[in-house]
């Protein structure tokens, strides 16, 4: 359980979340940005940990946004699952633009882009990547 | 591929509008997604998002994608229940939106049950501000019975005065000594009601009329029936400076002798303050009043005592002669027939409000009481010799004071003080 300001999400960011999803005449209280500062800590806390007790039933060491998608799902959570997929779709689709974009460059410019990509080594990063499209793939078989 | 979403559970939204609402929240968030350009933009810091979600998946290592995938979840869920929150705070015709609306919107949703734990942490721990301040007003409810102390329990010496008077008595005018004490502080009142307050404090006079009634033992009765038969010689008496100055000598007395402890000696002076407004009436109140506590056993004086310091209720004298309780609350202070009273915490500022030629007289008395109580040691006669002399000085002043009286208070005060500089 969070314990202190240092594990909660930062007050300021929540607040100003929170304003630019109400009409401009709607006003917060201090105790309101408080208390879903608590509550957006708690359902991060909460859906992440029921995608890693999913990755650790299939024995995967590594949590990634399809477990996340799953979870939300099985928590009734349906509306972001859906949401949360089609921005993970989006995100892997830009991911995969830049990188074709990199890998028509040299060798260097491959592994320097590689390099603040993933922020490993090349090797791990590269086999990380193809799991996930693997993963990726199996995922996307029982929903068609 | 898009995926149809799910049927609403309107059972458990409040309005069919709140649906609406939502509906249309996650259709703009589809939008948003689909629009987005930049995926590096984060609305929640990366290092934050990690460390709160290492929190809970143990050993498990996050895909690359995972920060701006939480970042993004968190700004989702932020807003949605920012706006069932203001669609809550719009029912109540606000326009500021309050915790109350979030726990309310929370519970209109069945997804959110695993909330419900945090609110109720998050209530508790902004409830512990008002319990610190109980206790505090607690602590001080418990202290107010430890300061208020038992009656000083010292036998009136009765001695003869010391001072001769200037007109011869008659014998007819002077009642027994025996019975002679309680007479003193209506006379005395009388004759110096100009220079006193009209809110005496009604708790240190009982304290008075206790000490008094323990004085005289199973003389009560005999009290009560003195006083009924010899009214008519108090007025008398009263017409006379010479006669007043006869008998204010035991008054005197009785000050110094009853009174070693200087709150005793602040009772006495609100003991006279009592009878200045209704002299008459008020004699006969008082000595009832002693007459009761004398038949009361001896063991209850003390409760008594200490539940009129700190009831709720108030206890004053009115022109009916008896006794009576009013309520806390009930404002008294303005009525002109009843004696104001005053709690034990505006006791000082009361005590200010008294004027100067008053507070003069008294602090001299005080002065001589305090100086007999510091010379008082284990031996006996030194008492007494200290008592008379105070009794003696305080007389020869207070008899000046009276001849003096065109001269002006500020003299005579000035005079009483250089004497016990």
């Amino acid at each position: 359980m969070t314990n202190g300001q240092d594990n909660l999400l930062p007050i300021a960011n929540v607040g100003r979340i929170m304003k630019d999803g109400l009409p401009p005449q709607a006003k917060i209280s201090k105790r309101a940005k408080e208390t879903i500062q608590e509550c957006a800590t708690e359902f991060i806390s909460f859906v992440t940990g029921e995608a890693s007790e999913r990755c650790r039933r299939e024995r995967r060491k590594t949590v990634n946004g399809d477990d996340v998608c799953h979870a939300m799902r099985s928590l009734g959570l349906d509306h972001y699952a859906d949401a949360m997929h089609r921005y993970l779709q989006r995100y892997r689709e830009g991911e995969e633009l830049a990188a074709s974009l990199n890998s028509s460059s040299s060798a260097a410019a491959a592994a320097a882009a590689a390099g603040s990509r993933g922020g490993g080594a090349i090797q791990i990063d590269v086999r990380a990547e193809l799991s996930i499209f693997r993963s990726g793939n199996n995922q996307g078989r029982p929903n068609n | 591929m898009e995926q149809t979403l799910d049927v609403p559970r309107s059972l458990r939204l409040p309005t069919p509008k709140a649906q609406q609402q939502m509906d249309e929240f996650w259709r703009d968030r589809q939008k948003e997604i689909e629009t987005t350009k930049d995926f590096s933009e984060h609305a929640i810091p990366m290092a934050r998002l990690k460390k709160i979600a290492s929190s809970q998946k143990g050993n498990m290592m996050m895909s690359f994608d995972m920060p701006a995938f939480l970042s993004k979840m968190c700004e989702l869920f932020v807003q949605e229940l920012a706006v069932r929150a203001w669609a809550s705070a719009q029912s109540h015709n606000r326009c500021i939106i309050l915790d109350t609306d979030i726990a309310e919107a929370i519970a209109s949703t069945e997804s959110y049950d695993f909330l419900v734990d945090i609110l109720h942490n998050h209530r508790e721990k902004h409830k512990s501000t008002p319990c610190s301040t109980l206790t505090t007003k607690r602590c001080r409810l418990v202290d107010q019975p430890s300061t208020s102390r038992p009656p000083y329990q010292h036998q009136l010496p009765l001695f003869a005065p010391t001072y001769t008077p200037a007109i011869p008595i008659t014998p007819s005018l002077m009642p027994p000594i025996s019975h002679y004490i309680p007479f003193q502080y209506p006379s005395l009142s009388q004759e110096v009601s100009t220079m006193m307050a009209s809110a005496p404090i009604v708790n240190r006079s009982m304290l008075l009329i206790h000490n008094i009634a323990r004085g005289l033992g199973l003389q009560g009765n005999n009290i009560s029936t003195f006083a009924n038969n010899n009214i008519p010689d108090n007025i008398i008496g009263c017409s006379s400076p010479a006669v007043l100055a006869s008998m204010m000598s035991p008054a005197l007395l009785d000050v110094a002798g009853a009174s070693l402890n200087p709150p005793n000696s602040h009772s006495i002076c609100t003991m006279n303050m009592i009878n200045s407004s209704d002299p008459s009436g008020s004699s006969i109140g008082d000595i009832n009043v002693a007459n009761q506590a004398s038949l009361a056993p001896s063991e209850h004086f003390n409760p008594a005592i200490l539940q009129e310091s700190s009831c709720p209720s108030f206890l004053y004298n009115n022109n009916n002669d008896t006794i009576v309780v009013v309520p806390e609350g009930v404002d008294i202070s303005g009525t002109m027939d009843v004696a104001g009273l005053v709690i034990n915490g505006q006791e000082e500022e009361h005590e200010r409000k008294t004027n100067v030629e008053q507070n003069e007289i008294y602090e001299s008395i005080d002065i001589g009481i305090i100086n007999a109580s510091v010379a008082d040691g284990n031996k006996c006669s030194i008492r007494w010799d200290e008592l008379g002399t105070a009794d003696d000085s305080l007389l020869d002043k207070f008899l000046e004071e009276f001849q003096a009286r065109n001269d002006g208070v500020l003299h005579s005060g000035i005079v009483l003080h250089e004497d016990h500089s």
